[in-house]
């Protein structure tokens, strides 16, 4: 039987997923740093403090919970340079659309584009505010609705529906003119019916560009293989994935040869990433197989299924993939920059 | 000071010096994180994202009556938010993305890596669900206090873990390999 307190005892099981609190720390000052940069905003209180903390935290979380993290192997050779397996580099991501109106103080917040869809988070200063704007190819999935109402958009027929479980998410789906579904949505009663409407109303399909001051990108592309997404925060490209053949996300099997990248701020972990094991477990795998590319040192794990790289010293790029080469892995990383 | 902040709580006379509010509860945040996504990457990415954003606001989080209360909403609310599926897609190639909308373990192999029968069951509820049971059952949280961090009423958490438990036992009762009973608090 479980009861109360095995439910307790299942949970606390998973405590062993909890992160490193110095890795937090890290990111947390990183994140701090960048957020100042792009707002340009001079808070008075804090850097001192926590550039103090990433200390403590290191102290306080010393080496080791679950593993100690092994040295980098030695360096075994340098390879090929990278323009063998490079092409041109992809263009910068786009939006698909611009929203005419949003509710007051909301900006940006978090985004992902593919060749055939967009999706844009905007936050606005008090909890809870987020208005979601999609546009996609394809219709949405059926999912359970709480309720289903029609609604006219631009002169256009649409739904606003209120999604299960809980009734306070509301979605406006609709078709736009040149075919493709949107969807604007939003959390009541934060957002209201209202303010999406409106939203929904002053969609404009005109492309926005993502021309980010900063960010990752990528100098060059391997061969045969295609942008599948990028996704970021605010103006800043933070991650992105390559595949031979655009894949929509909504697929519930991704081609094993597909590349996800992500760039991170700090230093690369010093030899080893928790990773999902064939059977399920959840080992920490050495990765240490150095190999200096292009003049960038890069370290993979032994099945070449990770690949790590200091592009620069303040940023490192994570790689990985199922079935693509280490070569290419190691090529994407030394490939990523950040500007 | 006076009055009730968005927690309907009151706000207290002594401000929290973030420093100090991080040397308390980083620990405890960290362990929340990674039960909620069982994912430490995730768990991670969320806890490092919601304490930039707190750092942000500080003046004004500081002066709560429970700011750790309010870092966990945070990270809750980015749990639940689009963004989090689209980065986790990314950031981990190796993850079946297609089940992210689907369930809350980030790969299904992570569910066969919970060993007992209740972690597997617990990573097919919906992120919400699973959101509230671990405030409830690992927190052990109030419907109030879940309430606040969730952004409802009490009475949509008593739903959400009734729904919740309701789904466990319609898979257990549909072969899930625990034949087992499922007690509401």
């Amino acid at each position: 039987m479980i009861d109360n307190e095995s439910m307790r005892q299942a949970l606390g099981a998973l405590e062993r997923h909890a992160p490193d609190e110095a890795d937090v720390l890290a990111g947390m000052r990183a994140g701090i740093v960048r957020r100042r940069r792009r707002r340009q905003v001079a808070s008075v209180a804090g850097v001192a403090g926590v550039a103090g903390l990433v200390a403590l935290g290191a102290v306080a979380l010393a080496p080791g919970r679950d593993a100690e993290p092994a040295g980098p192997g030695p360096v075994v050779a340098a390879s090929a340079p990278v323009s063998t397996v490079i092409a041109a580099p992809p263009p910068g991501p786009a939006l698909p659309f611009t929203p005419g109106w949003l509710p007051d103080g909301y900006q940006l917040e978090s985004w992902m584009v593919t060749p055939t869809e967009a999706g844009v988070q905007y936050l606005g200063n008090a909890d809870f505010e987020v208005v979601v704007v999609e546009l996609s190819d394809q219709p949405r999935e059926n999912y359970p609705l709480l309720s289903d109402q029609p609604v006219t958009i631009a002169g256009r027929p649409g739904r606003i529906v209120r999604v299960a479980p809980d009734p306070a998410e509301q979605q406006i789906l609709w078709q736009v003119a040149d075919g493709r579904w949107a969807m604007v949505g939003g959390r009541a009663p934060q957002v209201t019916e209202a303010e999406l409407r409106r939203v929904a109303e002053n969609l404009s399909l005109r492309p926005t560009p993502l021309s980010p001051g900063t960010g990752l990108s990528l100098r060059a592309l391997p061969q045969g293989y295609v942008l599948n997404h990028w996704n970021g925060a605010g103006g800043e490209i933070m991650a992105g994935q390559l595949c031979r053949q655009v894949v929509s996300l909504r697929s519930a099997e991704q081609p094993g040869d597909c590349i996800g990248f992500a760039v991170k701020a700090g230093t690369a972990p010093a030899g080893t990433q928790r990773k999902t094991g064939s059977k399920g477990q959840i080992v920490d795998v050495p990765v240490d197989r150095a190999e200096v590319v292009d003049g960038v040192l890069t370290r993979a794990n032994a099945d070449g299924t990770i690949v790590f790289a200091q592009i620069d010293p303040g940023h490192w790029v994570s790689v990985g993939t199922q079935t693509a080469s280490v070569e290419l892995l190691r090529a994407v990383a030394v490939a990523a920059v950040v500007r | 000071m006076s009055g009730l902040n968005k927690f309907g709580d009151r706000e207290r006379f002594r401000f929290v010096d973030f420093d100090e509010f991080l040397r308390g509860q980083l620990p405890a945040l960290v362990r929340y994180a990674g039960v909620l996504t069982a994912d430490s990457h995730l768990a991670q990415d969320l806890t490092q994202d919601a304490l930039v954003r707190a750092h942000a606001r500080w003046s004004r989080i500081g002066a709560m009556d429970r700011p750790d209360l309010y870092v966990r909403r945070m990270i809750t609310n980015g749990y639940l938010s689009w963004r989090r599926r689209w980065s986790v897609r990314s950031i981990q190639p190796v993850a079946d993305s297609g089940a992210l909308d689907r369930a809350t373990a980030p790969d299904p192999a992570v569910r066969l890596a919970d060993r007992d029968a209740m972690g597997m069951l617990l990573a097919t509820l919906n992120r919400r669900q699973r959101a509230v049971l671990v405030l409830r059952f690992y927190e052990g949280r109030s419907d109030e206090e879940i309430a606040a961090i969730l952004g409802c009423a009490p009475v949509t958490v008593r739903s959400h873990v009734s729904r919740a438990l309701a789904g466990l036992r319609q898979r257990i009762g549909t072969g899930h390999p625990a034949n087992l009973e499922v007690l509401e608090s």
